[in-house]
């Protein structure tokens, strides 16, 4: 057919819709007038004749529905009646359709802010060149237990120059933070130290001047500092003459070579630090340049290493060669503190870390909760359709075919499903801001956490999915309909079998689904009270932490000392101070380090099995921590420079080490430039990684005996509310020093809440997904019994009336709604038993199959279906008889 | 009346309905008595199945539609046969001899 005729056609249909229908009409009218005409003219009597024209004909409206089916673009046209009459019918039951489109939205809302999440965190590309083939690189050993250990500088060094499979490889040290002075007041400003090609193998390049050449990597000419683009226009007013100025870092200058482009972070929030770390984002990258007695170093590990993929090159290829280049080290420096294999991260996972595992079960929550919404809606429709019966048998009668029945339905759950999708995106717009305030300070990427094309792409699919899905069912059963039954007078909605035994099994997944989510929140919650109990091992309460850093330049080693012991002095001299002390890493900051030890006079100890952390403390830490003394003494003021080195043990270290004898008056040697000194105290060890790592190696070393460490964090125990004290103690440390910034000014319960604010987070989220579970099982079970108790009103009359006990009415009532939440509650004890399996990397103290939690979420449940079937069992006994046998 | 009506195979109501209208123009009881007639009453098309098909053929353009008045004086929508309708029943009719063809000789075969 030629196009334009077809494309007439369809207008028609589309637009002259009623004229063509009219005309439709007439031709039928025009048709049976000429049958009779004919069996008149048969011989027919005019009654047998207009019964006969109408049996050959077959029913008007069915020969005109034939037809309309026929037409072009008819689809269109009944898809957009179908949706008018599906919105008439949304309006006519205005409390169906609310409870509906909410239980939907709460659902769908909740979906589109947890796929947000998961796709700016998980799935959005890093912001790097072809960042696929970038991969981190770890020293991993398994018989010590740890998975990613940064390499040394030496294996590093090997690496590079040794592998096969690596196009370039980088490495760089985040630790690293920089007294910037000059222009208005000074400030402290995290930077990293980079080795020369670390932007290139990222593929970003600076927007104003240059990168490092290999020449500026060796000490001496490694005075150059490249800017990121926020401290270029935050400190220095964007100003393009910036190059080849010099700026004063730590009292040094340093020559500007650079600035990098807006938004690029690195590593910061990509978060490639030792995956429990985070450091804060550079705001300037200087040469790595380091001594030649770092290279040679094997035991000294802090390096963090990245390198990109050649073009080709597998994973496991990648693997096997970089393991043999570390078998070649093993072997070569037996005595050294070297992993046994490679560890080869793809950025992508790194950057994660360990919040993929959450992002997932959380997602695997909500799309429970939508499971459990969609049962909800199903329930209501098919609590409907059987209401609606009448109206599907008339159509029937009136030639609707099945199919089209069933469309209309479908069509009805999709307009509903839309509208809940709607109002989920609303919930989700605001809700994701929301969300965003409860994300701990180490979540990765959080800025690439919105709404955007690919959320509301995903939302729009969703709803199509969940509008099938509760659609679909209720619409098999309600476009069944037996014609003569329904449109007897006076027949009444009874219920087939059917769909009685659908409604059992949507209740019972619903609640299934609820235990399962139950489960996993009551895991989480037992952990997070768990680890919350932990003792740290110190007094945190009443303690005020503050950081401070002197610069080399401006402090020589023993000047650091005297600094701190000075101002300690004046600090307890305040009113309100009990003791005070400072220390390197302060406990539950999220930095350790650690060094290897031997003990004089024995055989070297393997490097695999002492690698204590080690602490740098001024004497009264101890005290203001109030960590216990198992024996010997505290460091005092007595221990200074000239003083014979001594150092205090923790009670794993006395127990590892000398079981069988006294510690005390033994002598260690430690990994920094082989520092030796007596043991003099025995403390009880504290947490300092995280609350919940179990107990570790630690040592602690008097600070003017080891001033190694530029920065200290002031530890300060009162007796009054702490950060009263901050303002004082700040004006101490301008008195001695007007140039020297303060940073983190925090009180101990702060910093042990933000260690802990990952648990919460999902503890919390996964606790209102739960919640909201439960909240939509109880509706569910309170809809279907309240349903049956009204189908059953003439029953309950009936038997009222025949003197029925009221109170076997209530039992009856709410067994049958027991009866179904007790199957839920099996099979969903068992579904939770089966998945949170998958949450034993997030639990902490109890297993995943806890008595306690499986038991408290039996009870709560059934708590919450004996209240859901109570209030519509009292219905059913406060109903009157006569009205009930009255009724309909 | 002849034998219990046939099922129409597919397609093939479009060649009848066609092959009738080459008489010239009728409205649908004629269309639907031509048949009838043609085939000696062994195809007695229902309106429940003639309507839809006539208003997709004339959506094809095969035939074309207008209103008339009958032998008795009632009004009546007439349909008439187009060129495209005539190309269209000579192509039908084209490939029927060949399936008749074809199966008489499979069904005669050994």
């Amino acid at each position: 057919m030629p196009l334009h005729v077809k494309a007439k056609n369809f207008l028609r249909n589309l637009f002259r819709f009623h004229r063509a229908d009219a005309e439709l009409d007439h031709e039928v009218q025009s048709h049976l007038a000429l049958l009779i005409d004919e069996n008149l003219r048969a011989g027919m009597p005019l009654p047998e004749a207009q019964r006969a024209a109408r049996i050959e004909l077959g029913g008007i409206e069915q020969v005109k529905e034939q037809v309309r089916e026929q037409r072009l673009g008819n689809w269109l046209n009944s898809v957009l009646s179908d949706i008018r009459y599906g919105l008439r019918q949304l309006r006519n039951h205005p409390g169906f359709t609310t409870v509906a489109i909410l239980t939907l939205a709460l659902g769908i809302g909740a979906n589109t802010i947890m796929f947000s999440m998961v796709y700016g965190v998980v799935l959005r590309p890093l912001p790097f060149h072809d960042s696929g083939r970038l991969y981190t690189l770890w020293e991993r050993n398994a018989k010590m237990g740890y998975e990613q250990n940064p390499p040394a500088a030496g294996n590093f060094r090997d690496w590079q120059d040794h592998n096969r499979v690596f196009q370039g490889m980088a490495a760089f040290d985040a630790s690293q933070t920089f007294n910037l002075s000059g222009g208005s007041s000074p400030e402290r400003v995290d930077g990293t130290a980079v080795s020369p090609g670390l932007f290139e193998l990222l593929g970003i390049a600076p927007v104003l001047g240059r990168t490092f050449s290999p020449q500026e990597d060796q000490l001496g000419q490694n005075r150059v500092v490249l800017l990121s683009y926020k401290l270029w226009h935050r400190r220095f007013n964007a100003d393009p003459a910036i190059l080849e100025k010099s700026i004063s870092l730590d009292g040094a200058n340093f020559t500007v070579v650079g600035v990098m482009p807006p938004g690029f972070q690195f590593p910061g929030d990509t978060g490639t630090v030792l995956n429990i770390f985070t450091a804060p984002p550079a705001q300037l990258w200087v040469p790595l340049a380091l001594p030649p007695k770092a290279w040679a170093a094997r035991s000294s590990h802090y390096l963090e290493v990245i390198g990109r993929l050649k073009p080709g090159v597998t994973l496991s290829q990648a693997q096997t060669d970089m393991d043999s280049i570390e078998d070649q080290l093993v072997k070569e420096y037996p005595q050294d503190y070297i992993g046994s294999d490679v560890n080869l991260v793809p950025l992508r996972s790194q950057v994660v870390g360990s919040f993929g595992p959450v992002l997932l079960v959380l997602f695997g929550a909500v799309a429970f909760v939508l499971l459990i919404a969609c049962s909800n809606v199903a329930n209501l429709l098919l609590a409907r359709a059987s209401s609606r019966r009448r109206e599907v048998a008339i159509r029937t009668a009136l030639g609707g075919t099945r199919v089209r029945l069933l469309r209309q339905l479908v069509t009805e759950s999709l307009t509903l499903a839309m509208a809940g999708g709607l109002v989920g995106v609303l919930i989700a717009a605001r809700g994701i801001n929301l969300l965003k305030l409860t994300l701990p300070d180490n979540f990765p990427r959080a800025a690439d956490v919105h709404m955007d094309g690919p959320a509301l792409l995903f939302t729009a699919l969703t709803s199509v999915a969940t509008g099938l899905l509760f659609g679909l069912a209720p619409a098999f059963q309600g476009s069944r309909a037996n014609v003569s039954e329904s449109l007897k007078e006076g027949a009444r909605g009874t219920e087939g079998s059917g769909r009685n035994r659908l409604r059992s099994v949507l209740i019972i997944s619903e609640v299934a689904l609820a235990v399962i989510l139950l489960i996993g929140t009551g895991l989480m919650l037992r952990s997070f009270v768990r680890l919350q109990q932990v003792e740290p091992g110190f007094r945190p309460d009443h303690l005020l932490t503050m950081e401070l850093s002197l610069p080399d330049a401006r402090y020589p080693d023993p000047q650091k000392a005297a600094f701190f012991s000075l101002l300690l002095e004046r600090i307890r001299a305040l009113p309100e101070v009990l003791s005070a002390g400072a220390i390197g890493h302060l406990p539950l900051a999220g930095q350790i380090e650690s060094y290897n030890m031997e003990m004089e006079g024995r055989a070297k100890l393997p490097n695999e099995y002492a690698n204590p952390s080690c602490h740098i403390v001024m004497p009264g830490y101890f005290e203001t921590m109030q960590l216990p003394l198992l024996d010997g003494r505290y460091f005092d003021p007595r221990d200074g420079a000239d003083s014979p080195h001594v150092l205090v043990i923790n009670d794993v270290v006395a127990r590892n080490l000398f079981p069988n004898e006294s510690a005390l008056g033994k002598r260690l040697q430690l990994g920094f430039g082989g520092w030796t000194g007596d043991i003099v105290g025995i403390v009880r060890h504290a947490s300092h990684l995280s609350l919940d790592n179990a107990p570790v190696e630690e040592v602690y070393t008097p600070y003017p005996q080891a001033p190694y460490w530029g920065t200290m964090t002031l530890t300060i125990r009162t007796t009054s509310a702490p950060l009263t004290l901050a303002r004082p103690v700040h004006e101490l440390i301008l008195a001695l020093d007007k140039d020297q910034p303060v940073s983190k000014i925090r009180t101990m319960d702060d910093v042990i809440g933000v260690s802990v604010a990952s648990p919460r987070f999902r503890t919390l989220l996964l606790g209102l997904f739960g919640f909201t579970a439960l909240l939509l099982g109880a509706i569910g079970i309170y809809g279907v019994i309240s349903y049956t108790v009204s189908q059953r009103t003439r029953e309950f009359g009936l038997r009222i009336a025949l003197g029925a006990d009221l109170a076997q009415i209530l039992r009856s009532v709410i067994a049958d709604g027991l009866k179904l939440t007790f199957l839920g509650l099996l099979f969903g004890v068992a579904g939770g038993l089966a998945l949170a399996r998958l949450l034993r990397s997030l639990l902490f103290g109890i297993s995943a199959a806890d008595p306690l939690t499986l038991a408290g979420v039996a009870v709560l449940l059934t708590l919450v279906a004996l209240a859901a079937c109570y209030i519509p069992a009292r219905r059913a006994t406060r109903v009157d008889p006569m009205i009930a046998l009255r009724y309909e | 009346m002849s034998p219990a009506p046939t099922t129409l195979l597919q397609g093939t109501l479009d060649m009848l309905i066609l092959k009738s209208l080459v008489a010239g123009e009728m409205h649908g009881l004629g269309v639907s008595r031509r048949i009838q007639q043609i085939t000696r009453g062994t195809f007695a098309v229902k309106p429940g199945s003639l309507f839809p098909c006539l208003h997709r053929m004339e959506e094809e353009g095969w035939i074309s539609s207008f209103w008339g008045d009958s032998e008795n004086n009632r009004r009546a929508k007439y349909y008439r046969l187009t060129k495209a309708g005539q190309k269209q029943l000579a192509a039908e009719t084209k490939r029927w001899s060949r399936i008749s063809l074809a199966i008489a000789q499979a069904l005669q075969a050994s």
